[in-house]
């Protein structure tokens, strides 16, 4: 019965990915317009970022492949090594992200379509949110299969 | 009793003269509607462009590296030789093509394309003669700056003003909207160029010290669409949205068209780009279209052959791929849908030398098509 949370966990991991990309995304677009002389206030920042997060369909439809892919992947190499489950989907949710979006950029021939990873830095925090979303998940998942591998 | 009857006559006559000057006048119009859509027996591999030759011949650029010549009188087409090497990937490759307005004496045409490599690639403008369907004495007169490695936004498009400078388009390549803004490069902008690729005395930001002198407006996305009225020197440019955002712009010189700054439109993946849609200095779209209509290219038509159509713009569009005739009377714009026969995503839309129009549509295997009455 327990394995009825694994989509729950799956979600939510899913969700929390995928609101820090739109977070980082929105940040780098509002930080280039405040350079340029726009006023920001913050309740218009958060006014936005609820609108991004609610016409974020398509990216957590996105992060919901990446990390079932990168999350399978995982769990078979977890089958025959014992790897700390938090260790073991951090790294996981990383590199599935680091895969995905060098793959939407080959994908559209260098095109880059989630702008906020046009700079380094904006890349860099994109993989982290993907390891904080599979830290999530392999701590969620380490609750409650305490003694299970 | 006799008055009555005459009033009745002149009531009559006038009543039939009446009846007499509506079906003239209504089969006048209706003569005025009809058209011949000739396609030409071809299939054209990524036509982007066309241009008429004095003799009526119609050249179509192929984004594959090609530029076919279609004879007027036989429809025969024709490979013309001495194309350079082009970039043909993603939305680059052979792009525009215009006559030199002195073309009767020099033979000279200006052709934009992609040029260079995968992850260094740049949009380039050349002159050449064309000499018996060749291309001969090739030479740069313009070459977008920085290279990009990207293979999108291009703009591409060419026209020449009344005073013989030339126009180009130069798009943001996709990942460097925000350059736009800035003076220093030739992403998003308009430039403005002599025939010989010197630059004109008079540009908008020739003194400006790091501004590059060849630009004529900025904060464009990607103008696939220019067009220049010459009786009133009047410039109109249309430009790609992201998603939503398309614009029709009318160019002045040094002014700020306000990508990515100010928008209409979302970005591809529904995030916002910018909330705002006007700014002080940024100058607004005579109008914009949400949903996008991807406006691929525009004349301003002053042709003899459509005397309905004089003073307008007419724009093609790839989504869901439409002629649109837009109305510039009374400062009001009006739009129409005109030739709805012509199915597809339409490329490209030209005049003439007579007046008649050469639509193009787009794809591996694009279709030329003739409207002529």
């Amino acid at each position: 019965m327990k394995f009825l949370y694994l989509p729950i966990f799956y979600l939510i991991s899913s969700f929390l990915t995928t609101s820090l990309i739109i977070l980082i995304n929105l940040s780098t677009n509002l930080v280039w317009l405040t350079s340029q002389g726009f006023d920001i206030s913050i309740k218009m920042f958060f006014e936005l970022l609820l609108r991004d997060i609610s016409n974020g369909f398509l990216f957590l439809v996105i992060i919901l492949i990446t990390f079932f892919l990168g999350f399978l992947i995982t769990a078979i190499v977890r089958y025959f090594f014992s790897i700390k489950r938090t260790l073991s989907y951090s790294i996981s949710g990383l590199a599935s992200i680091f895969v995905m979006l060098n793959l939407t950029t080959l994908v559209f021939d260098g095109a880059i379509l989630i702008a906020g990873m046009r700079y380094f830095l904006g890349f860099l925090l994109f993989c982290i949110s993907g390891l904080l979303g599979g830290y999530l998940y392999g701590l969620m998942l380490k609750k409650v299969f305490k003694n299970e591998n | 009793m006799r008055i009555e009857n005459k009033l009745n006559y002149k009531y009559r006559i006038l009543v039939l003269i009446s009846l007499v000057a509506i079906v003239l006048a209504r089969s006048l119009i209706a003569t005025n509607l009809e058209y011949n859509v000739e396609r030409v027996e071809h299939n054209f591999n990524h036509p982007w462009s066309s241009a008429t030759l004095p003799n009526g011949d119609i050249l179509v650029t192929e984004l594959i590296g090609k530029i076919k010549r279609i004879d007027i009188n036989t429809r025969e087409v024709i490979d013309i030789n001495g194309i350079p090497k082009v970039l043909f990937r993603g939305q680059g490759g052979l792009s525009d093509i215009i006559l030199h307005p002195e073309f009767e004496n020099n033979n000279i045409v200006l052709i934009s394309f992609s040029y260079g490599e995968k992850n260094k690639n740049t949009l380039k403008v050349i002159s050449a003669e064309l000499i018996k369907n060749e291309l001969v004495n090739k030479k740069t007169i313009f070459e977008a700056t920085p290279y990009r490695k990207t293979s999108h936004h291009y703009g591409a498009r060419l026209v020449f003003l009344n005073d013989g400078t030339l126009i180009i388009t130069s798009g943001d390549g996709i990942n460097y909207r925000e350059d736009a803004q800035y003076l220093d490069n030739h992403f998003g902008k308009i430039i403005r160029i002599n025939s010989d690729g010197s630059i004109p005395e008079d540009n908008p930001y020739i003194d400006i010290q790091n501004a590059l002198p060849e630009i004529f407006s900025y904060g464009h996305r990607n103008q696939q669409g220019i067009a220049y009225d010459s009786k009133n020197d009047i410039l109109y440019s249309n430009e790609h949205g992201p998603r939503g955002g398309d614009e029709l712009n009318l160019i002045t010189a040094g002014k700020n068209y306000g990508w990515p700054a100010i928008t209409y439109g979302i970005d591809y993946n529904g995030s916002i780009i910018s909330p705002f849609t006007e700014k002080v200095g940024m100058e607004q779209p005579l109008t914009y279209w949400v949903p996008s209509i991807a406006p691929s290219d525009m004349i301003f038509y002053d042709g003899e052959m459509f005397p309905e159509f004089n003073n307008n713009l007419i724009i093609s569009s790839l989504v869901p791929g439409e002629i649109r005739k837009i109305s510039l009377d009374n400062n009001a714009l009006e739009e129409e849908i005109i030739f709805d026969e012509i199915k597809g995503r339409i490329r490209s839309i030209k005049s003439s030398t007579n007046g008649a129009l050469v639509v193009l549509s787009d794809g591996p295997k694009g279709e030329a098509y003739i409207i002529n009455r």
